[in-house]
Parts: structure tokens; C-alpha cells; sequence
């Protein structure tokens, strides 16, 4: 076990005082993790990671769960941020989590069998059920005369990813609205099982294309921090330039992205083109569009020359202004600001207590950002400015992005002007082959915390689970949009700008 | 015979050119967006394909959801040879009245609203109770464009207000001020931004589009033509009324129209680029703006001095 890691074991009465212990002292929860040992210690363990701003380890509560059908008081009464972590436990562990407000399945169809819990070690990972009467899904809805409901998805008119939203209407008021996702799961955290660590990384950085090299970091960071694996400064850096790149790229599209919202067709062609600009200039210099393949354990995949870093230079100044004009012609636009401001408001109080991260909770004035809390990599020499903005609409999650993309233009010309020289990856320590063990790996995406959790034995993986930062916003959507007029509903989801395939992973 | 020559000659022209016109701002807004956008003659194309196509149906709608697509055409086209499109008078005498043509359009948006209702699916309803909320405020705007040729005139033939709008000054604020008032009616009966975005994909914030979602094949084809016969009455409406001037022979004449409808089409489509959907309580204001204009026109027409 490494120093970076350390684990607390709690029994299960002490876990909720222990809990309430550290947010008490500002630590802030990362995720959740259940995990079958059943073959070892005949139960199942729950991990719940927390880290504390200002310190670079993670701490880890473990509490081990007996026996083949372990229940739990669940901590959502006390820690909110927890209830898609306790429901997807109970879908995939059945781990139950007593007393959970909204115990419905989260991410099994309705046709899976009950007390078939795919995670667990008996299940096999290319099991085809049959299909039984599982679950009845039945959406939360309000009910009253006038009261309309409105079924959206999964299957869409335009080409958007497959989630099910239920609107509860009044009039074009929405009163009340329930998602579904989890439509098109891929079991990536099985398939990864029986893995070795070292052939993981072409599976992980496809868990979603637009944060693929935050996922590669997370899980490069894991094995790193597993085996005790030091990178060599240039490796560092350049592996926090593909970080700031792909946050960039991203930035970019959401700005864009929403005035489409607003059906402000010409401002969100102009982003969509310079989106297109940075993916052509990253599959140019980096090897592919959209950052795959550029990381691994112990460093980065492929060096930048001198003539790279002109080009990368000289590229990101021509695009800065254009951005910065985007941004302009937006927040000057009366029709496309009416919209925008006052729309979809979150709460600060909400943000926190649901584990709002990224752009979405530093809009509601949650200054959570992991490159200040927790720096790793470059981060540590140049810790970037957390941009904040206080009204939680729309207007201040695209006030973030656009502030954010300034600071990470900033941001890499200083990583490529003071980029070291020397090797960019290093061989790995000895017994890394063998290595047993836990690695935790976070990072800012350009969405939030990515969290990723390894656990290999004899070097090859045991469990691992990602939680992504969209995994852990999505359920904010639900908060932000009652209270709204129904036809804002995809303006206000795209400031969010949250993604699918994170969840279905 | 003349006249029934002349009403085939119309109804050709609009059907034959409305999807062209379309092709045309939907070419110009790409234009803006700096796409080159799909050539001028897709929606010739797209109404082939889906002339084509198999036609399903809600199984809890009636004949009114069947018949509605034919008759929302068969309405527009004749509204469409009771206005002077290319030759003064209209080729239909009893239709040559603004006021049955402005009739004729509340009544298509009618029979598709209740259709749309038919279909029993929430984003039919939602489709019909947003464009019926529109209409209320759209179709009062639309008769007050013509209020103050009407008032100048005596009378409300078409061709008595034409001849009304050509005896003042090319200039005048009279013209002006409707002209600004019919830009934004035009924007808001052809389901334009910043009232209803044609393109959009994004069901829960559609209007019009809303309302056909459940068609397909040959009934959407023709409920799609319906709206761009419309769209053309409108822009030719317009055009007939506030730039009434026509030189030269019969053919230069209806040249002359064309070039202008084009003109107006592709204002149309400007206006669409610059805007941003509009926050659908926030219509009544951007409605009543062309109201209050047309309005202004009427005061200035009564009392400016003349």
C-alpha cells in the first residue's frame, strides 16, 4: 500500500460518525467504491474516498460488509453526494443501502433479473440473462389537476445520446423532472477485470472521447501511485499540456454548444470551427484528435520537437482572440443574454451538498477545482487561477468556461515556454509487474473530478471503478430545471454540457 | 376563362416556387454560418423522398389527423389565388379581400392545431397550444399591417389598398413603419426565429414543427409543403402591399415580383441570423411591437396632416 493512500477501517456503526467527522474538517468525498472479496474475507468492502484540500493523499474509509446479501445504513441523510454511488452499488453488489430515499434501480434495464448482480466475482462478464420481469422504472412525477406529464427519449429526433427525461408540466412550466440514463452501459469496469494493468489503458481511454486523456492520466496516476512510480519532469508537464489541451478543445465546444441551446445558430458555428480547429491541431501534434494513446503509465507516449511547440504556440495565440471574440459577440447579444441569464439556477447550497464539480459547481460558487486542491504533475508549479462566478444560471457556467479557456490558454504557453528537457517516461519499478495493491487516480476534466479506482493482484486487475465527473452532475440537471419554462430545458442542459458515455461505462 | 387561366398559372407558381424560396434562406442562413449549406433545390428533394415514404400514423388518432396535411394545402392555395399575386386584380374576385385571405391562414393553423391534438401525444398538444397562443397575438399583428391602407382606401379589396399604398411617397413613414411591423409578423407566422426555430431538432422547444412531428411520409410532405406555400403567400402579401409598384410589360411585372419576393426571402432570412430564440412569455412584447407599429402607421395615416 502506498503513502498516498491511507485507509481507515471503520465497522459499519462508526462509519456515519467518522463521516460526519471529516466534512465537518472541509474533506470533501471523492467517491464511493464497493468491491467483491468475497474469496478472501467472505464479504464485500466499501470504500468511501475522501481527500482534503491542501494535501496530496486520498483517504480511504473502509468498511467490510459481510456475508452474501450485506445492507448498509446509507449515509445520504448525511453525505447527499452519495446516493447514485449507494443506488449503483445496489444494482451491481447489491450492496442495499437502508433507508435510501430513492432506492429504484439506477443502472440495470428493467428486464434484469433481481439478485443477479453483475459485478460480483460469480457472475460471469459475458452473461446474457434471460429476460424476466426484473423492475418496473417508474418515474418520479407530480400529480394535480393541470398537471401534464411529458416523456422525452431515450430515442431522440436529432442524433443527442440516449437518456429519458420525465417532465412534469404545468402549463410550459416544468414542475418536476426525473432522468434516466445508463441506456447503453458497456461493462467497462468488468471487461477491465483480469486485465494486466499495463493492457488497460486502450479500454479506459475510450470510457468517452471528449475527457479520454483525463481518463488515461487518472488511471496512469493509479498505477503510479501503486507501484511507487516517479515520472520524469518533461513527462510530467507535457502529460498536464494533453490535460489543458483536451479541457481547451472541450471549453470551446460547450461555449459553442450552448447558443444552440438559444437556436444562435451563427455564434455556435463559429465555436463549432474552432473546436475543429484544435482537434485537427492535436491530431497533428499528438497523434490523434481527441487525445488517444497519448498517455501512459510512468509518462506520455510521444515527445513534442522545438518545431511542435512553435506550431502549438502559434496555433493557441491565432485561436485565443477568436475565442475571446465568441465570448464577446455572446455576452453582447440582448436576445441570446435574456435567455441565458436567470436560467437554470443552482444553488450553492445544492451544488455542495450533491458533489457538484467542475465548470457546473465553480458557476454556483463552489470553488472545488482538483489542479488547486490536490495539484499533481505541473500543476504544482503553476497552479492555474479557480475562476468562480456566484449565480449559478446559465450565464455563469458559460461566464466560467469563457474564463477558464483564458486561463488555459495562459496556462499552456507557460507549460510549453518552461517545458523541461530529458526523457518523457521512465521504466517501470521493479515488481511493478507483480504489483498488488490499491492506486487511486484524480484529475480535473474539463467537466470535473475524474476519479479512477484500481485495485490489481499479481499485477493484473481485480477492481476498478470510474467515476466520472459526469456521474456525478447529472443528477444536478434534475435540480436545476424545475421551476423553469419546459422549452429552456435544452439550453439549461447544455451549460451543464454533461456526457453519456461517462455514465454508461 | 381568362380568370380560370390565370388561377392555374398562380397556384403553379406558388407550388412550383415556394420550396425554392425556401431552399433559398435556408442557402442564405448557411451563408451566415459560414457552411455552404445544401443547394437551393433540397426541399424539391426532400419532398420527393418523403412523397416516397411509408406513412405511419398514431394509433390513437382519427380522420382528422389523416386529413388535416390536405387540407392545410388545399386552404393555403386557395387563400393563394385571392391575392394579386403576380397580376392586379386577384384572379378570384370574391377572395380579392385581405380579409378572408388573413381568414384563410387562421384557418389552416386551425385545422392543423386540432390535429395535432388528435395525435394524443404530449408534444402534439404542447405543438398546438404554443401555435394557437402565437396565432392570437400573430393574426391581429398581420390585420394591422393593412390598417392603414384600409383606412386611406375606405375599403379592404385587395385592389383598393394597393393602389392606396401606391398613391403615397415610395419614403414615407407611414410605409416605413409597417414595413418593420411586417418583417416581425412575417417572422413569426413562418415559424422563424426569434419566434420558432424551423431547424431545430429539439423537440421540447418546437412550435410549428412540434405540431407535425407525428406526420411522415406523403402527409408530412404535404403539411411541410403547406407551410412553405405559406410562407410565400406572406412574403408576396407583403410585398404586394408595401412595395406595390410594378413596371413594364405583364412579363417584367411578374418578373419584378419574383426578384422581390427573393429580396424579402432573403431579409427573412438575415433577420433569422442575427436572432436568438426568444423566450417563448416574452412574445406578447415582441408581437405587440408590430402591432403597435401598424398602429403608429394608422395614427399617422389619420391624423399626420395629409
Amino acid at each position: 500500500m502506498s503513502a498516498a493512500l491511507c485507509v481507515t477501517r471503520l465497522d459499519a456503526e462508526a462509519l456515519h460518525a467518522t463521516v460526519a467527522q471529516r466534512i465537518g474538517s472541509e474533506y470533501r468525498h471523492l467517491t464511493t467504491v464497493v468491491a467483491d472479496d468475497r474469496d478472501t474475507n467472505g464479504g464485500f468492502r466499501l470504500d468511501h474516498v475522501f481527500y482534503r484540500p491542501g494535501q496530496p493523499g486520498l483517504e480511504l474509509l473502509r468498511v467490510h460488509l459481510s456475508g452474501n446479501r450485506p445492507e448498509i445504513p446509507s449515509l445520504v441523510p448525511l453525505l447527499p453526494a452519495v446516493h447514485w454511488d449507494e443506488r449503483e452499488a445496489h444494482d451491481l453488489f447489491g450492496v442495499v443501502p437502508l433507508g435510501h430515499p430513492d432506492p429504484r434501480r439506477l443502472v440495470l434495464p428493467d428486464n434484469w433479473p433481481n439478485e443477479l448482480y453483475p459485478l460480483r466475482k460469480d457472475v460471469p462478464w459475458d452473461i446474457q440473462p434471460p429476460k424476466s420481469k426484473g423492475q418496473d422504472w417508474s418515474p418520479l412525477v407530480a400529480e394535480g389537476e393541470g398537471v401534464v406529464r411529458i416523456p422525452v427519449g431515450p430515442v431522440h429526433a436529432g442524433i443527442i445520446e440516449s437518456g429519458h427525461f420525465a417532465f412534469s408540466t404545468m402549463g410550459e412550466s416544468v414542475l418536476h423532472l426525473d432522468l434516466r440514463l445508463f441506456w447503453k452501459h458497456r461493462g467497462i469496469e468488468k471487461t477491465l477485470e483480469g486485465l494486466h494493468w499495463s493492457d488497460a489503458g486502450t479500454t479506459v481511454e475510450r470510457t468517452c472521447a471528449c475527457c479520454s486523456a483525463s481518463h488515461q492520466a487518472a488511471l496512469a496516476e493509479a498505477i503510479e501511485q501503486l507501484v511507487e512510480w516517479e515520472i520524469p519532469p518533461r513527462g510530467a508537464y507535457l502529460r498536464t499540456i494533453l490535460l489543458e489541451c483536451e479541457r481547451l478543445y472541450n471549453h470551446i465546444n460547450d461555449i459553442a454548444a450552448i447558443p444552440a441551446g438559444a437556436s444562435y445558430a451563427v455564434a455556435s458555428m463559429e465555436g463549432t470551427v474552432l473546436k475543429e480547429r484544435m482537434l485537427r491541431l492535436q491530431g497533428e501534434l499528438f497523434g490523434h484528435r481527441y487525445l488517444f494513446g497519448t498517455i501512459r503509465p510512468g509518462g506520455v507516449c510521444r515527445d513534442l520537437t522545438t518545431a511542435d511547440i512553435d506550431r502549438l504556440r502559434q496555433e493557441l495565440q491565432q485561436i485565443r482572440p477568436l475565442v475571446e471574440r465568441l465570448g464577446q459577440r455572446l455576452l453582447r447579444h440582448p436576445g441570446f443574454m435574456d435567455r441565458a441569464q436567470g436560467t437554470g439556477v443552482l444553488s450553492p447550497s445544492t451544488a455542495r451538498d450533491l458533489g457538484a464539480v467542475g465548470p457546473s459547481a465553480r458557476a454556483s460558487s463552489v470553488g472545488w477545482d482538483l489542479r488547486k486542491d490536490r495539484p499533481t504533475l505541473a500543476y504544482h508549479d503553476l497552479a492555474p487561477e479557480v475562476v468562480t462566478e456566484s449565480a449559478g444560471d446559465v450565464l455563469s457556467r458559460l461566464r466560467v468556461r469563457l474564463r477558464e479557456a483564458v486561463v488555459s490558454f495562459a496556462l499552456l504557453d507557460h507549460l510549453l515556454v518552461r517545458l523541461p528537457h530529458g526523457p518523457i517516461t521512465t521504466h517501470a519499478p521493479e515488481g511493478a509487474e507483480e504489483a498488488h495493491g490499491i492506486g487511486v487516480g484524480c484529475n480535473e476534466s474539463p467537466r470535473g473530478a475524474n476519479v479512477h479506482y484500481l485495485e490489481l493482484r499479481q499485477g493484473r486487475i481485480w477492481r476498478y471503478r470510474i467515476r466520472s465527473a459526469s456521474f456525478a452532475n447529472w443528477p444536478l440537471l434534475a435540480e436545476a430545471v424545475p421551476g423553469n419554462l419546459i422549452g429552456d430545458f435544452p439550453l439549461i442542459n447544455k451549460s451543464f454540457e454533461l456526457c453519456y458515455a461517462c455514465c454508461d461505462r | 376563362m381568362r380568370i380560370w387561366g390565370e388561377a392555374v398559372v398562380q397556384l403553379g407558381l406558388l407550388l412550383g416556387l415556394a420550396p425554392l424560396v425556401n431552399g433559398f434562406i435556408q442557402r442564405v442562413k448557411a451563408a451566415f454560418q459560414g457552411r455552404h449549406g445544401p443547394s437551393v433545390l433540397q426541399p424539391y428533394f426532400t419532398l420527393r423522398k418523403l412523397w416516397r415514404r411509408q406513412d405511419l400514423r398514431p394509433q390513437a388518432s382519427t380522420w382528422l389527423f389523416a386529413t388535416a396535411p390536405r387540407l392545410a394545402l388545399s386552404i393555403a392555395l386557395a387563400a393563394g389565388i385571392g391575392i394579386p399575386l403576380l397580376w392586379y386584380p386577384a384572379p378570384v374576385g370574391w377572395g380579392g379581400d385581405f380579409i378572408i385571405v388573413v381568414g384563410l391562414l387562421a384557418l389552416e393553423r386551425f385545422v392543423l392545431a386540432l390535429a395535432a391534438l388528435d395525435t394524443a401525444t404530449p408534444f402534439g398538444g404542447l405543438g398546438s397550444s404554443r401555435e394557437v397562443t402565437v396565432g392570437a397575438m400573430v393574426e391581429p399583428a398581420l390585420f394591422a399591417i393593412a390598417l392603414p391602407w384600409m383606412l386611406m382606401a375606405g375599403g379592404t379589396s385587395w385592389a383598393m389598398l394597393i393602389t392606396a399604398s401606391a398613391s403615397i411617397a415610395p419614403l414615407d413613414l407611414v410605409r416605413f413603419f409597417a414595413l418593420v411591423a411586417a418583417v416581425i409578423v412575417c417572422l413569426a407566422e413562418t415559424g422563424r426565429l426569434p419566434v420558432d426555430n424551423p431547424d431545430t431538432h429539439l423537440e421540447l422547444t418546437m412550435i410549428h414543427e412540434a405540431m407535425l412531428l407525428e406526420y411522415s411520409g406523403p402527409q408530412l410532405a404535404m403539411a411541410s409543403l403547406a407551410q412553405m406555400v405559406k410562407q410565400l403567400l406572406l412574403v408576396a402579401m407583403v410585398t404586394d402591399l408595401l412595395l406595390p409598384w410594378r413596371w413594364g410589360g405583364p412579363l417584367a411585372q411578374v418578373g419584378i415580383s419574383i426578384l422581390l419576393w427573393f429580396a424579402a426571402a432573403f431579409g427573412l432570412a438575415v433577420a433569422e441570423s442575427v436572432s436568438a430564440k426568444l423566450r417563448f412569455f416574452r412574445l406578447p412584447a415582441y408581437l405587440g411591437t408590430a402591432v403597435i407599429l401598424s398602429s403608429a402607421a394608422a395614427a399617422l395615416q389619420l391624423w399626420g396632416g395629409r
